[in-house]
């Protein structure tokens, strides 16, 4: 059952974003997300010391992603209130509800089309409240996002939050059975997104991670810092639809199917984020993963 | 993991069909050429126009084996020629679990490619225990095939 602004004890025409007193209580896009992904806020939840990611309910969800929002939103210099996040970021799949029906919807853009890069799964997935799980033998999905169209020749960000690493797929979305796979890419010149588009950046291979290219240089973060500088790649765009799970070959085939375990991921498009935007991006996914306890 | 194997009918069944809402079968090839979904994609289906996938049996992608190979060896040159009463007298052409023994006709007589009678893979295919009983009821036309009937160019 679809939740309705109109269930919220006090509030008027569903204007479930303010307070009397205008004060901020949640986002734009922490509503539309949450309603599309069917998370009744009324299902209150109380959480224990040392609970699981099953018994986050509703309120505690809202809370979560609307402080997670408003995390990224200060870090990008957006104003609180206004359904901006799409200016900086393309996609952010936030894998909140435990179901394919409610992992698909990209924050950003909550609609159920392929402009607004929402997920159709396919093939071996396990959906649950930590996040999104594929097989490593024939589950992946796609964004529907690619290079050519929406990143910038020298301005791309993407990173996500990994739960339990992978140990299989060298070019899927994070390539965790090879260390050096993408540094290897970044030495050679050759790092192609949508295609090769990889993250990696050591240890520590679980919690988020990050990687930008920019003009001058491009950079992998996690735990919170700036782990490698690399010189500037011979950057390819393409027009490759973005996959998660696998490895989207040209779009001739699919291989590299890898089996870690995503609670968190996103694309920023062709937007340059500072190293400090990254960290603090970065630093709100691990702060929501906490607050969903599915941290680890 | 575990994996359901699938015939070919199948998997044009499957493809890119939705199992449930926005999520879709992806049948794929295995190394040794088979085609499997996988047990994550059954447990999720909600769609009850796939209610039967539910019904496969699931093994495990380790114990899979190469698929065998089907293909009739390439005549010799030489047929052995099938009698009136051993062509009524079977159900042509003779299958077994995907192998099949075709019955030709050269414009006067009928017969079967003597390659074919020295089938390895089928041979392989009759010798196990499962197959006992059409083994036994082959035993006569096999004699027939090795101590009676003549072989001619074809």
């Amino acid at each position: 059952m679809g939740f309705s602004n109109k269930n919220i004890a006090g509030s008027q025409n569903g204007l479930l974003n303010f307070t009397s007193a205008s004060r901020f209580i949640y986002e734009p896009e922490t509503v539309a997300f949450l309603q599309l992904a069917d998370i009744n806020i009324l299902n209150d939840s109380t959480v224990y010391y040392g609970g699981t990611a099953q018994e986050i309910l509703g309120s505690a969800i809202w809370t979560g992603l609307n402080d997670f929002v408003i995390s990224l939103k200060t870090a990008m210099s957006l104003t609180l209130g206004v359904n901006n996040l799409s200016t900086k970021f393309d996609t952010i799949y936030p894998f909140i509800g435990g179901t394919a029906s409610a992992h698909k919807y990209n924050l950003c853009n909550p609609l159920n089309t392929d402009a607004a890069y929402r997920l159709v799964f396919s093939g071996g997935w396990t959906h649950s409240p930590t996040g999104v799980l594929p097989n490593g033998a024939n589950g992946y999905t796609s964004t529907f996002w690619d290079s050519l169209n929406k990143a910038g020749d020298t301005r791309i960000a993407f990173g996500g939050y990994r739960r339990i690493i992978a140990t299989a797929g060298l070019f899927g979305s994070w390539d965790l059975t090879n260390p050096t796979r993408l540094y290897d890419f970044v030495q050679a010149a050759a790092f192609t997104i949508g295609d090769l588009g990889g993250l990696l950046n050591g240890a520590p291979r679980t919690k988020s991670h990050a990687v930008a290219l920019t003009s001058s240089n491009i950079k992998t973060f996690s735990a919170g810092v700036v782990k490698n500088t690399y010189a500037v790649p011979t950057f390819t765009r393409v027009a490759i639809p973005y996959f998660l799970g696998a490895r989207n070959n040209n779009n001739v085939s699919i291989n590299q199917y890898e089996n870690g375990e995503w609670s968190m991921y996103w694309l920023s498009g062709a937007v340059e984020f500072t190293d400090t935007q990254i960290i603090n991006t970065i630093n709100a996914m691990d702060n929501l993963q906490v607050a969903l306890l599915r941290n680890v | 993991m575990k994996i359901a194997l699938l015939t070919i009918k199948q998997v044009r069944q499957l493809w890119q069909q939705e199992l449930a809402p926005d999520w879709t079968f992806n049948p794929i090839i295995n190394k040794f050429g088979n085609v499997f979904i996988s047990e994550q994609e059954i447990a999720a289906i909600t769609n009850p126009a796939f209610d039967w996938v539910k019904l496969l049996t699931l093994v495990e992608e380790t114990d899979v084996r190469p698929p065998q190979d089907l293909t009739p060896p390439a005549s010799d040159g030489i047929g052995i020629v099938i009698t009136n009463s051993w062509r009524n007298g079977l159900n042509w052409p003779i299958t077994l679990n995907g192998f099949e023994i075709q019955l030709k006709f050269n414009g006067t007589q009928y017969y079967i490619d003597r390659s074919v009678h020295q089938w390895t893979e089928l041979q392989k295919e009759l010798d196990k225990p499962q197959n006992d009983d059409f083994k036994r009821l082959l035993i006569p036309f096999y004699n027939y095939l090795k101590n009676t009937a003549t072989r001619i160019s074809v």
